[in-house]
């Protein structure tokens, strides 16, 4: 590992770290009120509050330990992180905690594991190593093809947790980092022509309720007590939330439980009912700062493995963020994905911050200090 | 990468827009959506007044009971749950699924009216096992403690609340009281009301308890009497009235057929509650000869020293009228006419008065007119009038002996009562006070409706029918002891407009004493089969009813010096 010098730590992103703190932050808060403000229980190590905030402090001491750690680290391990993900998404069938309906999690006593979280950051450094090696042939089918398998097995077992939203996203994070890595728009049409042809036997595979998550996204009139409920309800607290917001503890979809899982997949709603209009804008143009400065991290990316990287992390976290807030706003199905850094669970928000040191690591090697003494800054 | 940006802000801008609009454009229509499902309104039943006779008898009161419903969508665990709920509810396990199996979203009940111990079994399965769909729901619950006595008075109470018939209906406004409700903010479960939104609302306000002016001894020895005397003459029906005549308070009013008010939902039951006494009208027959000759001796067409030649017929309006049985008795006084009830004698007074002043003096004994007693869907009768389409010249003869005229018992009651009132005609009574839930009593107050005679000549008819009474030596009205005026009536009915000859009304209009009239008593049986006339048939059931009555009220018995 190399000595990280004085001037070389003030690449740090303060930008991308302070939106980070700033999204953690106002997730403890709205977890605080969509759950302990309403039963009124004192905070102690069960409560989902302050086990968010303990996750935080864990992630961000994490993150910078990641930072000051290079990344090329992780590509001698990629076989270790790869077979060891798929382990664990196997291990999960046998011994997974099953939790409506879906079997996710491994339970390690002090903590729910939920391997699909961490799948999606394996993910990434896998095939960046890969797609990095054939930098210049990933515009050919066969190393695509293989890229692909990398990302084709966990997404199966993902799939069939079942998991839709999580299994979208990995295959979503693939796609951004293909294209990043040389894939041509062509090969994406054609891939998407044959997913169309592919998703009618697919649809088949779908559990009844994915399958009435769908169609409810397409119609939610359609069941409104049924799975087209939530969708609902987040849409009036939405509009209940108005210009500014009922306030902290203020909304009554949230505090009267209307709204369901709301410290989770339906945190956004609670934000603009309690938060507002400007309160929900906010929270948006802090993912939009966030993907912006991890694009920004790529593009400085002193090699490609690093720059695939940090475009995989910049899109999981956009595409996540995105289909989140759209199945809040009734633009995507429900599809069961927490918002980044915002929404209560541990298993996410420690594998996006290890992911973010992950970004800083490989900003703090940026090409720019290749040229070290020219003084010329590429930032 | 250029591209990538404009893609990323353009997704930005897309969510953002999207949330511009559910957030500011739509913001009325759900920020008022919202604050809809927030809000509960809960009525709080009124307990509806008890109905209680004026001895105390409890006849009507309200119990509170408690009702099963199941939305079935929201029941699971059937297996373990539908086997329990059988044994609790006692009710086949098949039945309850079969309720369940219904569609989803409506709500089936599963059990009404179950007692408090069963309804906190039920509470306890469905804790237990954690049955969203299962409800148990507390409401109030009419009962019938007396079950069928003095059923047609009362009327009944359904389980929707409804009031029918009697006093139920007729005073259902008074007994229902004003239900309250409860109005707040609370969470999606509905048990987790918000502090900072206090609940309002107004308390129920209970029911009046009515007391009403029937006695509970008179009425049962009434329905028994009559009881037997529909069973031992095969009658199909029939009705007894006892009336104080100084007030027109009715003591005592029973009816046959009858059926238990608790079982109004069985179908058998239905045409059973409608009250004969008030809801049906018959042609009274001879003992409409007391009005017509009421009406003759007021007007002083007559004199109660006179003495006519029967021969047996008279004709009017060209038909011939005959005495019954074809009598031509020659002279006779009025007490003849009374005591053999001669039809021609009858129609000479009307005719003598003329239809002008006959059915003026008819309607002031208030026939062809609601009695406005308090009970539901009292009948008017028919009594027709010149120029009217119906009316015919014979019409002026055969009304004169209770023929083509139509009245409701309470009718032929009220009027006879005010005979013997001194020419008083009461608004009968069935409500003797109101006791409001504050403790407020409203006692009903008599009310003298019209003098319908003068009183000498309402002394002069009691005399008349006293008389009459004395001198039959084949009726059975007997109270030994005490005089009685009376007059039976024998009267047949009409199907479709014409006469049956084979089925009658058998009647017994009296009161007593004939010195100072307390108790004025009608007795109708309904197509009699051991005999058709009534005083063989419904002056026995007087007569029993009279001797009890006598007994019970302490009605002092009779000084004949002071009748002659």
């Amino acid at each position: 590992m190399e000595r990280i010098s004085r001037p070389r730590f003030l690449h740090f992103d303060f930008w991308l770290f302070g939106a980070t703190v700033l999204l953690i932050g106002i997730g403890i808060l709205m977890i605080y009120s969509a759950t302990a403000c309403i039963t009124g229980e004192s905070l102690d190590w069960q409560s989902p509050v302050i086990r968010q905030m303990i996750y935080a402090l864990a992630g961000i001491v994490g993150m910078i330990l990641l930072t000051i750690l290079d990344y090329h680290f992780y590509a001698p391990l990629r076989w270790l992180i790869w077979f060891g993900t798929i382990g664990l998404l196997a291990i999960v069938f046998v011994i997974g905690q099953i939790t409506h309906g879906a079997q996710r999690w491994i339970d390690l006593r002090v903590f729910l594991l939920q391997p699909s979280e961490m799948s999606k950051l394996a993910l990434i450094l896998v095939t960046a190593k890969y797609m990095a090696d054939h930098e210049a042939e990933m515009a050919r089918w066969r190393h695509l093809g293989i890229a692909f398998f990398f990302a084709l097995v966990p997404m199966g077992l993902v799939y069939f947790q079942p998991d839709l939203g999580t299994t979208i996203v990995i295959g979503a994070t693939f796609g951004v980092m293909a294209l990043a890595a040389g894939m041509r728009l062509r090969d994406v049409l054609i891939i998407l022509a044959l997913a169309v042809i592919f998703a009618w036997p697919l649809w088949l595979t779908l559990r009844p309720y994915q399958q009435d998550r769908i169609l409810t996204f397409l119609d939610p009139g359609r069941d409104p007590l049924g799975s087209g409920y939530n969708v609902v309800q987040a849409r009036i607290a939405i509009g209940s939330g108005q210009w500014w917001g009922s306030g902290f503890c203020g909304g009554p979809q949230s505090q009267l439980r209307f709204l369901r899982i709301r410290q989770t997949d339906f945190i956004f709603s609670v934000i603009s009912e309690e938060l507002g209009f400007f309160g929900a804008l906010f929270v948006m143009a802090l993912f939009v700062l966030i993907v912006f400065r991890l694009i920004r991290v790529a593009n400085l990316a002193r090699d490609t493995y690093g720059k695939l990287i940090a475009i995989g992390i910049a899109g999981v976290i956009f595409i996540q963020s995105f289909v989140n807030m759209g199945m809040n706003l009734g633009l995507m199905p429900v599809v069961g994905i927490p918002l980044p850094f915002v929404s209560s669970g541990g298993s996410s928000l420690l594998t996006l911050l290890t992911a973010e040191g992950i970004a800083q690591s490989i900003l703090l090697r940026h090409r720019g200090l290749k040229l070290e003494g020219s003084g010329k800054r590429y930032t | 990468m250029r591209a990538a940006l404009i893609l990323i802000f353009a997704f930005g801008l897309f969510l953002a827009a999207k949330l511009f609009f559910w957030q500011i454009i739509q913001m009325d229509e759900l920020t008022t959506r919202g604050q809809g499902q927030l809000k509960y309104k809960m009525q709080v039943p009124a307990r509806r007044g008890d109905i209680v006779t004026t001895d105390g008898a409890l006849l009507a009161t309200d119990v509170y009971v408690y009702n099963v419903t199941a939305t079935p969508r929201d029941v699971r665990n059937r297996e373990r749950v539908v086997p329990e709920l059988a044994r609790v509810l006692k009710q086949p396990a098949e039945q309850i699924l079969a309720k369940l199996q219904g569609p989803v979203t409506t709500t089936v009940t599963l059990a009404q009216g179950i007692s408090q111990p069963v309804a906190e079994q039920v509470q306890q399965l469905k804790e237990y096992y954690g049955v969203g769909g299962l409800s148990v729901e507390g409401a109030w619950a009419r009962r019938y403690p007396a079950n069928a006595f003095a059923a047609h008075l009362i009327g009944y109470v359904n389980a929707q609340r409804t009031a029918a018939w009697g006093i139920e209906q007729y005073k259902d406004l008074d007994l229902k009281g004003v239900d309250g409700e409860i109005r707040g903010t609370t969470n999606v479960y509905r048990n987790d009301a918000i502090p900072f939104d206090l609940p309002t609302g107004k308390p129920a306000v209970d029911g009046d308890r009515l007391t009403l002016t029937i006695h509970s001894g008179l009425q049962r020895i009434v329905e028994t009497e009559l009881a037997t005397a529909v069973r031992d003459s095969r009658g199909t029906g029939g009705t007894v009235i006892v009336m104080h005549v100084k007030t027109g308070a009715v003591v005592a009013m029973a009816s046959l057929p009858i059926a238990d008010l608790n079982a109004y939902s069985d179908l058998t039951n239905q045409d059973k509650y409608a009250n004969p006494a008030v809801n049906a009208q018959y042609e009274p027959g001879s003992v409409f000869k007391v009005i017509t000759l009421a009406c003759a001796l007021d007007a002083g067409t007559i004199t109660a020293a006179m003495v006519y030649d029967d021969n047996g017929f008279i004709n009017i309006g060209g038909r011939t009228i005959r005495n019954h049985d074809n009598l031509a008795p020659g002279r006779v006084t009025l007490t003849d006419v009374m005591r053999m009830s001669l039809n021609v004698e009858a129609v000479k007074m009307s005719v003598g008065l003329g239809a002008d002043k006959f059915y003026q003096c008819v309607r002031r004994f208030g026939f062809g007119a609601r009695t406005r007693v308090e009970l539901a869907a009292e009948a008017v009768g028919n009594v027709k009038a010149v120029g009217d389409g119906q009316w015919r010249e014979v019409d002026l003869g055969t009304n004169s002996f209770g023929q083509g005229i139509a009245v409701t018992p309470l009718q032929m009651v009220t009027a006879i009562s005010a005979v013997a009132n001194q020419g008083k005609l009461m608004r009968p009574q069935i409500v003797a006070a109101k006791h409001a839930p504050n403790g407020k009593t409203q006692p009903v107050e008599p009310e003298l409706v019209r003098a319908a005679i003068r009183p000498e000549t309402a002394q002069l008819v009691t005399r008349i029918l006293t008389d009459a009474i004395l001198a039959e030596s084949t009726n059975k009205a007997v109270v030994p002891g005490y005089h009685i005026a009376g007059k039976t009536g024998t009267a047949q009915i009409p199907v479709a407009g014409i006469l049956d000859p084979r089925w009658t009304i058998a009647s017994f209009v009296g009161y007593l004493p004939a010195e100072d009239p307390q108790y004025t008593i009608l007795v109708k049986i309904d197509k009699p089969q051991t005999s058709e006339w009534g005083s063989q048939i419904a002056s026995p059931v007087f007569a029993a009813v009279a001797k009890q009555l006598v007994s019970m009220t302490g009605v002092p018995a009779e000084n004949s010096r002071v009748m002659k």
